[in-house]
């Protein structure tokens, strides 16, 4: 099924919760709802879900306007971010709600719900309570709750946040599986760029009720359309620089960069946003442009170490892939092998300051 | 168990005892020193019947009415806010505080023959007070506060997400209240029933008032009990109070029993 949100608007009193959205998923889309917390994705998918109803805009299913049909009507499968089961019944009797109220035959349920209970491996568990099952368990009857009548379209609110990592990890991979397998259309909403990454086909990145950039995840990490998103899809650098013509001076340093393709904006003052794995490190300087350094902390992670370092005027964190054992102290050489360019514009001390207060930034 | 463990629990049982069994074998051995023959001879009487079915009828009432609106004003409560909301919420314990007797009183102001209500109703030849319907009201005024009180919490604490996830599967208001609500807050209910049962059958104050303790008419059996009480009927008076106190007792350790047995 495809759906169009046109220019979706929702508030709660004076808070705009969702402003003016507007996007497209394709059939068979599996799409991320991408965001910081309180950024208005999850009511986003409430009114597509038709369990909120929009102040401006349309949602559009298939060409047909949604906007009048209730929840009910619109037959989507929806799995809540703490579940919701039905605690007095078992994980059966949830799976076979749909199908119940839909007065279905007995015999057509016990076969669907049997196929349900083996495609979310709950067999052995049929007769518990949600209170008996772990969270992993509950989250898999969730989804062959919504999976029961056959949507054409399943929409996801958080659906891995409340688990620990283990069990997420397998059930991210898994839900993907599950979208592949079933031939559905599929929207989630995280808060966890990784698992946006991972298993999507889109990112469709949202803050403060507005969309910030739509696209593949590659898009959104090498090609963020602006500082936020670079800022929270992955770890980043900012650094203040000033652009003159087509040279780029990098404060407190001797360095000088070029103006990268495609960025034609006039001289001022800029940001430099350098992912970690494109600070190149050297022992001596290679050309005019390397910034001295030294390394103030190290934190090793196997296939890659972190490398904290102190510039004259600011401090940045390296990847390092190379099996070189860094000594805090160190005296280092930075280059840039790749950057991003933006405008000072709303400053980034305030995206940071946002993160940091969601805490998705130290 | 610890030695305090003990001394606190032989203290805390000898004050149960003292306060409540103790009063109650009362009743049970003077019932036995008769050799039970008042309880059959109560049993017998036609006008000691009708107070114990009348009692009946009111308890009935009491849980049909209590169990209806109250639930019906948990969801307002729960699910609404309005201007005034703290001011009803203050409103439903006010049966607690104050006496049945000034409730009774204050029945009688409103539907007396000669009352603001009541004396429109007289003109219909409607008897409201020292009548069924005015007994109803009292007990119904009395037994208000308890499904309220205890549906509340549950449906705070259960929340609307369980009713999206019926809607999003396709089940109707009706059906998703029949299936999800109702079965999530049924404990809460039964708890306020049997308070209400409890305290409807055991009700006196608001009841002498409002009734006039006609006998074979408006004598429930509370009123049956301090009418042979106060006739000298020391007998009767404590087989009708045995009768009264074990169906109440019956009826809390079977709510219990039941309790005992919940699953979810």
């Amino acid at each position: 099924m495809g759906i169009s949100i046109q220019n979706v608007s929702k508030r709660f009193g004076d808070f705009i919760a969702v402003d003016g959205v507007s996007f497209e998923v394709q059939t068979g889309e599996l799409v991320a709802l991408l965001g910081p917390s309180g950024c208005g994705k999850s009511t986003l998918l409430r009114v597509i879900a038709g369990l909120e109803t929009p102040d401006a805009g349309a949602v559009i299913f298939n060409g047909v306007n949604m906007n009048a049909m209730s929840a009910r009507q619109r037959r989507v499968g929806f799995v809540f971010q703490h579940y919701a089961l039905f605690k007095h019944m078992t994980a059966e009797q949830n799976i076979a709600f749909a199908l119940n109220v839909q007065k279905r035959g007995k015999k057509e349920i016990a076969e669907r719900v049997g196929h349900l209970i083996d495609l979310v491996k709950m067999r052995g568990y049929a007769g518990h309570y949600p209170s008996q099952l772990s969270g992993g368990q509950r989250q898999r009857v969730a989804l062959a709750r919504a999976l029961a009548a056959e949507p054409a379209m399943l929409l996801l609110d958080e659906p891995f946040s409340a688990l620990d990592l283990k069990v997420r990890e397998s059930l991210v991979g898994w839900l993907r599986n599950m979208h592949d397998k079933l031939n559905v259309t599929s929207i989630f909403v995280t808060h966890d760029q990784n698992e946006a990454m991972e298993i999507s086909d889109k990112i469709i990145v949202i803050n403060k009720g507005r969309v910030e950039q739509i696209g593949a995840a590659r898009d959104v990490y090498e090609e963020p359309s602006n500082k936020f998103v670079a800022s929270f899809i992955g770890n980043i650098n900012i650094i203040d620089a000033h652009l003159e013509g087509e040279a780029i001076f990098v404060h407190g340093t001797q360095a000088k960069l070029h103006r990268p393709a495609g960025y034609d904006a006039p001289s001022g003052d800029i940001v430099l946003l350098v992912r970690p794995e494109d600070i190149g490190l050297q022992h001596v300087a290679e050309g005019p442009h390397a910034i001295p350094a030294v390394v103030t902390g190290i934190r090793y992670k196997g296939s890659v170490t972190e490398v904290d370092l102190q510039l004259t005027d600011f401090s940045l964190t390296a990847l390092e892939f190379s099996k070189y054992i860094w000594t805090v102290g160190e005296k280092v050489f930075v280059n840039f092998k790749k950057y991003n360019v933006f405008a000072v514009g709303d400053s980034h001390h305030a995206i940071r300051r946002q993160l940091e207060q969601l805490g998705y930034i130290e | 168990m610890k030695k305090g463990d003990r001394i606190l629990m032989v203290l805390v049982l000898g004050w149960i005892g003292v306060l409540v069994l103790l009063p109650l074998s009362g009743i049970v051995r003077e019932v036995w020193a008769n050799g039970l023959s008042s309880l059959v001879e109560l049993l017998g009487q036609p006008t000691a019947l009708r107070a114990f079915m009348l009692t009946f009828w009111l308890t009935l009432g009491s849980v049909v009415v209590n169990t209806i609106f109250g639930t019906m004003l948990s969801f307002i409560l729960v699910r609404h806010s309005f201007r005034g909301k703290v001011f009803l919420e203050g409103i439903i314990d006010l049966p607690f505080a104050v006496s049945p007797v000034i409730a009774g009183f204050m029945f009688i102001i409103l539907f007396g023959p000669r009352g603001w209500i009541g004396s429109w109703f007289d003109a219909q030849n409607i008897k409201i007070i020292y009548a069924f319907p005015g007994m109803l009201l009292a007990t119904l005024f009395v037994t208000f506060p308890f499904v309220v009180r205890e549906v509340v919490p549950v449906l705070r604490e259960y929340g609307i997400d369980q009713e999206e996830a019926a809607m999003t599967l396709g089940a109707s208001r009706w059906q998703t209240f029949w299936k999800v609500t109702l079965p999530s807050i049924k404990w809460g209910m039964i708890y306020g029933i049997t308070l209400t049962i409890a305290r409807a059958i055991g009700e006196f104050g608001a009841v002498i008032v409002v009734s006039g303790g006609i006998i074979n008419k408006t004598q429930t059996a509370t009123l049956l009990i301090h009418h042979k009480f106060m006739d000298f009927d020391f007998t009767g008076a404590c087989a009708a109070a045995m009768v009264l106190a074990a169906v109440s007792f019956i009826i809390l350790i079977a709510m219990q029993y039941i309790f005992s047995k919940r699953k979810v």
